[in-house]
């Protein structure tokens, strides 16, 4: 049974790759055990090369293990694979507060020559409140880590982080442009878009351990303060009267680290 | 568990912009009806600072508080709306707590800007229902909603029904014996349903000696008599003008001042 769907798997995947129709029982299936087993080379590699990922690790290894068994179709889907490879987000991040929701759940991208980009998606929960019901937002968000110190082996700080997430909130009483019944031009900003940027700290451990194997690599902890534009607006407008208190949102999280 | 302890402790953690987590005083405007209506029961004479669109001029409407407090011997202050730019939920409670420093009653009445997102949610939790009547002596007030635009016709705006049914009361009621009808737009504005705009003055003239009418929106001064009918419409400027206006009303006549702050 597990062979079937194995080879139905396989089969689709050879259309998409646009392999050629021969062979599938045989040839498909060493192809798909070499990337198996590369990807998950690819991942050790990675995890010991202390979060730096080589891209191109799993043409490397291939080449260098078993290059003589590569065919071109093989190489193909090796770099196709490899391509996806990069895609896998290699963060979760638990976001509380913010302006997103009282609980951000999202997966996360760190990329750039010294990882110094992280890209997240996070989908929130707003409470209900006072208000008619609860409420899902969606928050995109782009992070910049400038440096980082290594007050300890296991330990990575980051003095600085700085970003800006996009917030969408979701439900009929919220519009992206202002409804039609307005005159022109009545409402010009967007109710549903909300534009943060955010300035915050992290610290990160490293808290793999070769002896249980646990899941993670990193956990970390980080708090942000954000603002979003319309409270920019007005904190500009009102600088007497409000205070950063009133302005500023305050947020904690966890991030955790595959590979 | 310690994060829902420091989430709820801790002020600047907020969930939305939009998410009607109100803190504070609510049911502000039945809150101080009571009051006003105690204060002026025996009164002919009712002083009182007619103000509107204070949208985001906190540190302007801070200084107008401190102005109206400064005159001092004020009944009450209306505020007839917009209080929100944005229909956020810290605007809301931002303008409450300025209006809270005042040492006379106030109301709020909901504006176009209000209801905004969440926003009506948000005045509604801290404010109370939109359309609204109390007492200032034998000076009924009664403030409606007029922002049709906002409601795309789901909801009766303004509500005839209502305003029929206090004019079927004015008849048993015997401390009635004059009128003030609020608003935030008046009849002719883009916001106001101007298919009922006749429908409405023939409620408004209705009610028992209907002395003038109060209104905001437009970011101007003005008084005018919008149906030539001698019911005047006293409209209120924004915060960024400095601008209020006092209105004492003695028996069966009023008199209206701008007063700069």
């Amino acid at each position: 049974m597990k062979i079937r769907i194995v080879a139905i798997v396989l089969f689709l995947s050879s259309i998409l790759i646009g392999a050629k129709a021969v062979n599938i029982d045989t040839c498909h299936i060493t192809v798909y055990d070499t990337i198996r087993v590369v990807v998950y080379d690819t991942m050790r590699v990675s995890m010991q090369s202390a979060l730096r990922r080589d891209a191109a690790s799993i043409v490397t290894i291939l080449e260098s293990t078993s290059a003589d068994t590569i065919t071109r179709q093989m190489g193909h889907t090796i770099r196709y694979v490899n391509w996806w490879a990069k895609m896998i987000p290699r963060m979760t991040t638990v976001q509380f507060a913010g302006n997103m929701g009282f609980a951000s759940l999202g997966l996360g991208w760190k990329y750039g020559r010294r990882d110094q980009m992280e890209s997240s998606v996070l989908v929130g929960i707003v409470p209900k409140h006072d208000s008619n019901r609860a409420k899902l937002t969606m928050t995109f968000k782009q992070n910049v880590v400038p440096f980082h110190l290594e007050p300890h082996e296991k330990v990575h700080f980051v003095p600085i982080t700085l970003g800006g997430y996009v917030n969408m909130v979701f439900g009929d009483e919220f519009w992206t442009n202002q409804p039609d019944r307005y005159p022109s031009g009545y409402y010009w900003f967007s109710t549903r878009f909300r534009f943060n940027l955010c300035v915050g700290q992290r610290i990160e451990f490293n808290i793999y351990d070769s002896r249980i194997e646990n899941f993670h690599r990193n956990v970390g902890v980080f708090y942000e303060f954000s603002i979003n534009d319309l409270y920019m607006i007005e904190a500009i407008k009102n600088q007497r009267h409000l205070k950063l208190k009133d302005y500023l949102t305050l947020s904690l999280g966890i991030t955790l680290q595959l590979f | 568990m310690i994060m829902v302890i420091l989430s709820s402790s801790c002020e600047m953690m907020d969930t939305h912009p939009y998410s009607v987590h109100i803190t504070g005083t609510r049911n502000v405007n039945a809150l101080n009806i009571r009051v006003i209506e105690e204060r002026c029961a025996n009164k002919d004479t009712i002083r009182f600072v007619l103000t509107g669109d204070t949208q985001a001029w906190y540190d302007e409407t801070y200084d107008m508080v401190r102005s109206i407090n400064a005159l001092g011997n004020i009944d009450f202050v209306l505020n007839g709306g917009d209080i929100s730019d944005y229909g956020m939920t810290e605007e809301f409670i931002w303008q409450r707590d300025i209006f809270q420093h005042l040492e006379c009653p106030f109301v709020t009445l909901l504006g176009n800007h209000d209801c905004i997102g969440t926003g009506r949610q948000a005045y509604e939790e801290i404010f109370g229902k939109p359309n609204f009547t109390f007492m200032a002596g034998k000076v009924r007030f009664i403030c409606l909603n007029t922002n049709a635009l906002e409601f795309d016709y789901s909801r009766p705006i303004p509500d005839l029904e209502y305003m029929k049914s206090l004019s079927d009361s004015a008849k048993t009621d015997s401390r009635w014996k004059y009128t003030v009808v609020s608003m935030h737009a008046q009849p002719g504005t883009e916001v106001f349903n101007n298919n009922v705009k006749n429908l409405f003055q023939y409620y408004v003239r209705s009610y028992p000696s209907t002395l003038f009418c109060t209104s905001a929106h437009d970011h101007n001064i003005g008084a005018n008599d919008l149906f030539n009918d001698g019911i005047i419409y006293h409209r209120s400027t924004s915060m960024d003008d400095r601008m209020f206006t006092l209105i004492t009303i003695m028996g069966d006549t009023y008199k209206y001042e701008y007063i700069k702050f």
